[in-house]
């Protein structure tokens, strides 16, 4: 397959009052043209610092990034003109319509006259936003002005779109109306994407690759299917308690006692009052059979279960099995 | 360039569809021409020359220099008897005919009042600006003679209406001129005589002629010309540099400062508003298509810096159209020399957009641009004169030349007096706008690596 993105050695460090704090670690990285490549890491993981530095909108403390043959460091303009960039907000001139968006963006890629106004057409066009075109985007929805800004993404026809955390904030119509945009720009487009998220359904769903990010580290990478077979036929069995915490020593209990729990973890999910619920996370081979069992050790423990919940192996399991923390921790 | 003309461009449509900013922009200053026209002079008053000042005088002196010093401010009172016998001719110092200066008489209006103690309660009533009280012995005192080879000490009163702030300075100014002219002249007669007895004996054919003038009593000088009021130093010019009349202006020198600071807070919104681009997302998504990041700057430059004169333009036309209406005639606020005033609001306009630049790259937040923005701006529009006379105060000027209000102020000044000496004010203007935009480039730059 051609590689389009590039990625060596990419390393970003700050200079902070301690010292020196290193938040992306050498990343090595290839991002194939026409893939949905998808970079899944809890909030806080180096995302955002990563990809701001292959947009060259970051320097680089070490390393490379080449976009469709040309280095952001060396050739930033030629590798820039290939990107197209769709931020997590609302990156857009409110008081200027969608199209008045779109010509100005279009402008500053370089396009103008006729090749700009069929382009802005098509982008409106494939946001379904045509007749909504002449209004101001401060009158639009939330899910309008996420397409909006998905279209000035668009407006130059890139070879890689990055899109980050595009769903963050919108209702689930307008989440699932963006997640096929993002289908049918690798389908009918031919582009590449690169998505960014922590949302693991999003990942599973839309990724022909998966690259999972910890501590400015790609710590796993390859389709869905072989991320997951590294947790074998673990399933995740999800017991939501009613308590405040679960001691370390019970944790240990389960790995230990139960046949085919390889991990458990806790994870606070809901604090109201005086009523805490926290998430055991179970890690397990054939996870029903060991259900009754895992039941039982919990009531003598004393914790309240409120419900079970049994997954099939997800990237969910995966980054739980690398890092023992849940994605959302 | 394409691309800086279209950030401008954009920059232009969003400060020109905004219409809180357009009020800003065109009411501001229509309604600033107006009330600095009204306040300074008047709806009727033409122009702000100071005349008729109401002015009593007490003379209790019988002597030729009470007489001479009344006759200054009231002519038609009687003479003192040592003016000139008419043939004498005194030659001018100063071109008191010209049709420029205003004459004594016409900027005062004085009366002969007896009392002094009626003329200080006339004061304190308002009823004049001043009054000036001439002392019975004031001649006695100043006059040289063989009988009073001495000149000595007198006191002479000038009553002060406190209420006025202007009007009593120039009569207290006018007497003191006068009366030091009249003891120059004085101190001039005895020098001449002095050096005349001690010439004579040097010179025998000389002091022979000397001494026979003396005791035959035809020794006579003329020494009115020291007394001639047509040779009076107190005259009040109101030439230009041109040679054009002139008179004090507040829409020229509170305009010109007035117009910078405007435009200094033009270049703060348009920093405030990179900042809102910043906060938004939408700067770091220009910056990641292949426009450099001088280009996004320099577009935002050049919105700015056309806001900026488009602005100063209307303020200029607004304080043109007020001032003509007060004049009731047709008068270019900051003359006609239309290619350099051009050359100045260039200038101004240049300065202040470099300068919201480097705003932009010092503040973090489009409050904390506020915040420094209005600080800076207003201790330029202080050092510049912009709410009082700042730059005539001798403890401010050493810091004068941090303030772009004041160079702003002193060219368009310098050109509504007609003069076109502006290279220094133009220069350094244009300079603190090159330099400022690219310290804000460099800061900008530091500030979105980290």
């Amino acid at each position: 397959m051609d590689v389009l993105v590039e990625v060596r050695g990419l390393e970003k460090r700050y200079k902070t009052a301690d010292g020196e704090k290193t938040v992306v670690k050498g990343i090595d990285l290839d991002i194939y043209k026409g893939e949905v490549f998808s970079l899944l890491g809890p909030n806080g993981a180096g995302k955002t610092t990563t990809i701001s530095m292959i947009s060259g909108l970051l320097p680089m403390t070490a390393g490379s990034a080449v976009i469709g043959g040309y280095s952001v460091a060396t050739h930033p303009l030629e590798a820039k003109a290939r990107l197209g960039v769709v931020p997590q907000e609302i990156a857009l001139y409110p008081r200027f319509s969608a199209r008045q968006n779109l010509a100005f963006f279009g402008k500053l890629y370089g396009l103008n006259g006729a090749e700009l106004n069929r382009r802005i057409d098509e982008v409106l066009d494939f946001v379904d936003l045509t007749d909504r075109q002449h209004d101001r985007v401060e009158t639009f929805s939330g899910g309008m002005k996420r397409r909006v800004n998905i279209a000035v993404g668009l407006i130059h026809r890139p070879q890689l779109v990055y899109m980050d955390e595009p769903t963050v904030g919108i209702d689930p119509q307008n989440r699932r109306r963006i997640l096929d945009t993002v289908k049918r720009l690798r389908d009918e487009q031919g582009m590449t994407v690169l998505y960014t998220t922590h949302l693991m359904e999003e990942a599973q769903e839309l990724s022909d690759r998966v690259g999972i990010i910890d501590h400015g580290k790609i710590i796993a990478l390859g389709t869905v299917a072989e991320l997951t077979q590294r947790v074998g036929e673990e399933d995740r069995l999800i017991f939501t308690v009613a308590a405040t915490s679960i001691e370390d020593r019970f944790l240990r209990q389960l790995e230990q006692d139960i046949a085919g729990v390889s991990r458990a973890v806790v994870e606070l999910i809901a604090s109201e009052g005086d009523t805490k619920e926290v998430q055991l996370v179970v890690l397990c081979n054939r996870g029903r059979r060991a259900m009754p069992e895992i039941i039982t050790l919990t009531n003598a423990a004393g914790l309240d279960v409120v419900s079970i919940e049994v997954r099939e192996p997800d990237l969910e399991a995966v980054f739980l099995d690398l890092t023992g923390r849940a994605l959302r921790d | 360039m394409r691309k800086i003309w279209v950030i401008a461009q954009r920059e232009l449509w969003q400060s020109y569809t905004d219409v809180n900013l357009l009020l800003i922009m065109l009411v501001t200053p229509l309604a600033l021409a107006t009330i600095i026209g009204l306040a300074f002079s008047g709806i009727n008053g033409g122009n702000a020359g100071i005349s008729d000042i109401p002015v009593a005088i007490v003379n209790q002196d019988n002597g030729d220099y009470g007489k001479r010093l009344v006759n200054i401010f009231l002519p038609d009172q009687p003479s003192a008897s040592f003016v000139t016998d008419g043939n004498t001719v005194c030659e001018q110092a100063t071109p008191s005919d010209s049709s420029n200066a205003v004459s004594i008489t016409t900027l005062t209006e004085a009366t002969l009042l007896d009392d002094p103690e009626a003329a200080r309660l006339a004061v304190q009533n308002g009823d004049y600006a001043a009054a000036i009280i001439i002392p019975p012995d004031f001649s006695a005192n100043i006059a040289y003679s063989t009988d009073n080879p001495q000149i000595t000490p007198t006191t002479l009163t000038v009553y002060a209406d406190p209420g006025r702030s202007v009007s009593p300075e120039i009569i207290r100014g006018i007497t003191e001129s006068i009366t030091y002219q009249m003891v120059g002249g004085n101190i001039s007669i005895a020098a001449t005589i002095d050096t005349l007895i001690e010439y004579a004996p040097l010179r025998p054919i000389f002091g022979t002629y000397f001494i026979g003038l003396g005791l035959t009593g035809n020794f006579q000088p003329d020494f009115s010309c020291a007394f001639d009021p047509n040779f009076n130093t107190v005259q009040l010019d109101r030439q230009t540099i041109a040679g054009e009349e002139s008179t004090f202006n507040p829409l020229v020198v509170f305009g010109s400062a007035q117009a910078m600071f405007f435009l200094l807070f033009t270049a703060q919104g348009s920093a405030g508003s990179i900042m809102e681009l910043r906060r938004e997302g939408v700067l770091q998504r220009m910056m990641v298509t292949p426009t450099p990041l001088v280009s996004v700057l320099l577009g935002q430059m050049l919105g700015t810096f056309l806001i900026g004169l488009v602005q100063l333009v209307i303020l200029s036309l607004a304080f043109t159209i007020v001032g003509s209406v007060i004049n009731g005639a047709w008068s270019p606020i900051w003359g006609g020399n239309l290619l350099l005033i051009g050359v100045v609001l260039v200038a101004a306009a240049l300065s202040a957009s470099g300068l919201g630049i480097l705003l932009s790259g010092i503040a973090s937040t489009p409050e904390q641009a506020s915040i420094i923005g209005t600080v800076i701006n207003m201790v330029m529009g202080v050092l510049g004169g912009a709410f009082f006379a700042a730059p005539q105060i001798p403890a401010l000027q050493p810091f004068l030349w941090v303030s772009l209000v004041y160079w702003c102020s002193n060219a368009l000044q310098t050109l509504a007096a007609g003069g076109s000496n502006i290279l220094l004010p133009v220069l350094v203007m244009g300079v603190i706008g090159v330099v400022t935009f690219f310290a804000g480039l460099m800061v900008f730059r530091r500030r979105l690596a980290s």
